[in-house]
């Protein structure tokens, strides 16, 4: 089941996203105090509510998504942890070591909501990351990588947009607070449940800026796989229901984000989120996948080198 | 409420504890004078027959700044970074210590922390006091070891490693924060006092760096950095006080974490 929750007639409502629009799971879902805790609570009591839901899909007709605002599936998670680096990106090197940072839990955006540059000029760029985001089921402390399956309800799609400081090094060096800019958490569009998903380390994402391909990986390139990254996170934080894990993006399609472009994340089998882009300072890039110091896009490297590069040393 | 006499209760709304205060101060304008009636006229509970919670169970978001205070070394940026609610722990409770490797120590950070009345967005340096609820002690328990990709800064936001208390003083009781004068104890032997004029930023600053980059909401805490001066590791079985005169004490124990190797 994709679970999403969307507004129609002014209240933010639990539903299932069909091949033919959303599926209103309001009338069968526990209605919480606000819409995080309403997927909390399915999240809690999924294994009780799932036969409902499914007899609701088997007979309910899906609302046109034109019809419709999707919001994102978990507005305000209580953590959002997000793992550094962790694609190999066709190094040759041993795995670099697993580590985490928290990112601001109220930047959370849904699909067709709008990522907001700040107006603030000490990040010299903002770009974007495409991530698997993994959705837990709690509470969960200690959890053993054997039994990941167990803290894991289901998938979602993030971009950590981030500010940069020099480079593509994240501004506020060993703080990570480039990456906590009101709005720029874009979850979604739903949260596809962990049945659906054989293997989260083999999943295809996706990732357009106004049409132009730039993330394009598989998820089976991670250093460090799912079921360790929750025995990490679960290692320092109790986890609950409703948190979530991202794994981190291959940093080979990095790019500049900017005013009045639309960005696109296709996780195939989760599903596609899409935001607008809007900068009150009107900045501007080079469009394209990140060149500059520290690009890990090796092929792109090569393929823009001056052909006489070799004389431009020494 | 906590007066001489001990503790004042007050009606609750039957939501969590941490709802509950956001609650509070948010009506705090409207029912300041009851509450001020209750606190004269209501009878108390002794103080040592109750235990007192963390004063903000769960907040939304805790950030922790990198201040400093009365150093001598050149300034550097200021800069922001969050811990979890999970870190959140009251008086008299155990600080957890991850078994992180034995190449890693643990210090706690005596600071003043900010509570938030919000929401609060792009507030100048001169405004601040408008994003300013009240006060409470903060103890930001730091690693260190290894700064790889922040590794210090993950271990530090651990349960538990972020004790909050004894209360939430008013903003109205305490007229400048800035003469505030921060101190702390580990077994009882003096470990940092440092004030907070000697801050490198103040708390405009840093108010207006955070709300620079996000909004803070009501029951947000902003930890306001510490002195590099007077921190010591700690281990199973310490005892860690922290007074800020004016906000309050706040003690808590220190308890090594057996069996979860972070």
């Amino acid at each position: 089941v994709k679970l999403v929750l969307f507004e129609r007639e002014a209240t933010v409502r639990p539903g299932a996203l069909t091949e033919t629009g959303v599926v209103d799971l309001s009338g069968v879902a526990p209605a919480g105090e606000s819409p995080q805790a309403t997927m909390e609570s399915i999240i809690d009591a999924y294994a009780e509510l799932r036969p409902r839901f499914e007899a609701t899909l088997a007979s309910g007709r899906g609302i046109p998504l034109e019809e419709i605002r999707l919001k994102p599936p978990l507005p305000r998670p209580s953590k959002i942890m997000c793992c550094i680096a962790n694609y190999w990106e066709h190094a040759q090197r041993e795995a670099r070591p697993l580590n985490m940072f928290l990112k601001n839990p109220d930047a959370v955006i849904g699909s067709g909501d709008t990522v907001q540059l700040p107006n603030f000029s000490v990040p010299w760029m903002f770009m974007h990351e495409a991530e698997l985001g993994v959705v837990l089921r709690g509470p969960a402390r200690g959890v053993n990588a054997s039994d990941w399956r167990s803290a894991v309800f289901g998938y979602t799609g993030m971009m950590d947009i981030t500010g940069r400081g020099e480079g593509r090094s994240t501004w506020g060096r060993g703080t990570w607070i480039g990456k906590s800019f009101d709005t720029f958490c874009p979850l979604g569009p739903c949260i596809t449940t962990a049945d659906e998903i054989p293997d989260p380390n083999d999943l295809w994402v996706q990732f357009w800026n106004d049409g132009q391909l730039r993330h394009n990986y598989n998820t089976d390139d991670m250093e460090h796989r799912v079921p360790e990254l929750v025995a990490f996170a679960s290692r320092t934080l109790t986890l609950r229901s409703g948190d979530v894990i991202c794994c981190g993006t291959n940093h080979e399609g990095l790019g500049p984000v900017q005013d009045g472009e639309t960005l696109e994340l296709l996780i195939h089998g989760i599903g596609r989120l899409t935001v607008q882009v809007e900068d009150p300072l009107e900045r501007s890039w080079e469009r394209g996948i990140y060149m500059g110091v520290d690009s890990v896009n090796h092929e792109a490297v090569r393929r823009n080198r001056p052909q006489n590069a070799h004389l431009l040393h020494d | 409420m906590l007066v001489e006499r001990g503790v004042v209760r007050l009606p609750t709304h039957g939501v969590s504890p941490h709802a509950e205060m956001v609650a509070l101060i948010g009506s705090f304008a409207d029912v300041r004078a009851e509450l001020e009636r209750r606190a004269a006229t209501t009878e108390a509970i002794p103080s040592s027959e109750v235990q007192l919670l963390p004063p903000l169970p769960r907040p939304g978001k805790i950030l922790c700044s990198t201040a400093t205070y009365g150093g001598s070394a050149e300034r550097q940026p200021l800069l922001l970074t969050l811990k979890s609610a999970e870190s959140v722990i009251g008086p008299g409770q155990a600080v957890q210590l991850p078994d992180a490797g034995s190449e890693w120590q643990f210090q706690p950070e005596a600071e003043l922390g900010l509570v938030i009345r919000g929401p609060a967005r792009n507030i100048r340096a001169e405004d601040w006091q408008h994003a300013v609820f009240g006060y409470t002690c903060a103890i930001d328990v730091m690693a260190s070891g290894d700064t790889q990709f922040g590794r210090d800064f993950w271990l530090a936001k651990s349960d538990t490693l972020g004790p909050l208390g004894p209360c939430i003083v008013t903003a109205d009781e305490i007229p400048d924060p800035q003469r505030l004068r921060v101190t702390s104890w580990v077994n009882g032997q003096a470990a940092q006092d440092y004030r907070m004029a000697d801050a490198d930023y103040t708390i405009g600053e840093q108010i207006a760096l955070a709300t620079t980059i996000m909004t803070l909401h009501t029951g947000d805490v902003l930890a306001c950095g510490t002195s590099r001066d007077g921190l010591r590791p700690i281990a199973d079985g310490d005892d860690v006080q922290v007074e800020i005169v004016g906000v309050g004490r706040l003690q808590v124990r220190v308890a090594a974490l057996s069996g979860v190797r972070a």
